[in-house]
């Protein structure tokens, strides 16, 4: 299930990019591109874009990724 | 089926209201009929035969009957962002690009910052020439649906699902990173000067000359799992300049690649242990000339041989596919 945009998770998953062992190439890719962003705009507003861009990825793909999805958040 | 066909056999197929990819020499691209099909020019395959390089004949991945919805779009440099907000609901977008072009750099500097572009499966490959054309003649799409061809633009096809299928792409990269020198680069580019060995700043020329870096190997780097290759075009010490077939980034660690070895058995190993069948795929140039796979095949995959490989970004020396997956 993904949570809502303002779900503590969130913050969690951005400060832990990279230790999860997704599998999808998609997240990885999804994931490494937040990584990217908020490593050259670490910004509150940057990071609010990064889980709005990640959410709407997660929501979208929620019955193609749910394994991953699981894996982030449980 | 097998893959590579003759025109006839190929304006066969279109006529008959399949949908398919097209891949080969511009000649025979432009000979086709409209229809539903989109292509890129390109002599290099892997064919049920092995790898085979003709002008003679096209590759061919003929879409299953149950894709009832396909759209092919030409897009423009400036109109490249758009192609995520044409994404079908349940679909996935294949995408061509001709070589060289500008649209070639900017989907391989920008995609990745595309809002939702990683929504949807985006898979595709770079369009490419004979190399001894290299410098005479551009590398072309098509648009079968309009008859229209472009050196320029890029061509999607945007291909809706059954709501109880899905596509997935997925890559298979037989180079890893080795435990070698991180480096680093300033700046983004499919050429770089300055780079930082472990943090020191270095001219990179200087360092592949000085280690004797086998440029067959690329540069890797690691996308949260995914192995991304930077190939090596050339090495210019005397200017200080190293180009490369896929642009490199600020922020990302490479390594150079460990070598891979029997490229042939160590790549029917991968295939074995991912038991894949894919609808489609592309495998590198590179990797069909450093391997000398003329003539020899990768396990039971076939597919164009190409100017470089598209898994929602440009990727070098590694091999996309696509599959269709059920919910």
């Amino acid at each position: 299930m993904v949570p809502t945009k303002s779900d503590p998770k969130w913050t969690k998953f951005l400060a832990n990019l990279g230790k999860f062992p997704v599998s999808d190439l998609s997240v990885k890719m999804m994931m490494n591109r937040i990584k990217m962003k908020i490593l050259f705009d670490p910004s509150e507003a940057s990071k609010q874009q990064a889980i709005g861009d990640a959410y709407d990825f997660f929501i979208k793909n929620q019955a193609t990724v749910k394994e991953d999805i699981k894996l982030i958040f449980g | 089926m097998k893959s590579v066909l003759t025109v006839q056999e190929t304006s066969d197929l279109i006529r008959s209201g399949k949908k398919i990819f097209v891949a080969g020499d511009e000649s025979l691209l432009a000979a086709l009929p409209s229809g539903e099909w989109i292509g890129g020019t390109i002599p290099y395959f892997m064919s049920e035969d092995g790898g085979l390089f003709t002008r003679d004949r096209v590759q061919v991945t003929v879409l299953p009957d149950f894709v009832t919805n396909a759209e092919i779009k030409l897009y423009s440099v400036g109109e490249l962002d758009r192609i995520p907000a044409d994404y079908k609901p349940n679909g996935f977008a294949y995408v061509v690009i001709p070589a060289f072009s500008e649209a070639h750099q900017k989907f391989s500097h920008e995609c990745s910052t595309w809002p939702g572009v990683f929504n949807r499966p985006l898979t595709g490959w770079i369009a490419g020439i004979d190399l001894k054309d290299l410098g005479k003649v551009s590398p072309k799409v098509f648009n079968g649906q309009t008859g229209e061809s472009s050196a320029s633009k890029a061509a999607v096809m945007h291909v809706d699902l059954p709501a109880e299928k899905f596509a997935k792409v997925n890559i298979i990269n037989l180079f890893h990173q080795g435990s070698g020198d991180t480096i680093t680069f300033p700046s983004a580019g499919f050429e770089a000067t300055d780079c930082f060995i472990n943090g020191q700043k270095r001219n990179f020329a200087e360092y592949v000359e000085t280690m004797k870096v086998n440029i067959q190997q690329p540069l890797v780097a690691d996308y949260m799992g995914a192995m991304v290759n930077a190939s090596f075009q050339a090495v210019d010490a005397k200017a200080g300049k190293v180009a490369f077939y896929a642009p490199v980034f600020p922020g990302m660690e490479y390594k150079i690649a460990d070598p891979v070895g029997d490229y042939e058995k160590k790549f029917d190993e991968e295939l074995k242990a991912k038991d894949v069948s894919p609808v489609f795929t592309c495998n590198c140039i590179l990797n069909y000339l450093y391997a000398n796979l003329e003539g020899k095949k990768t396990g039971h995959i076939v597919g164009p041989m190409t100017f470089g490989e598209i898994a929602y970004m440009l990727l070098n020396q590694t091999l996309v596919y696509l599959t269709f997956e059920n919910k």
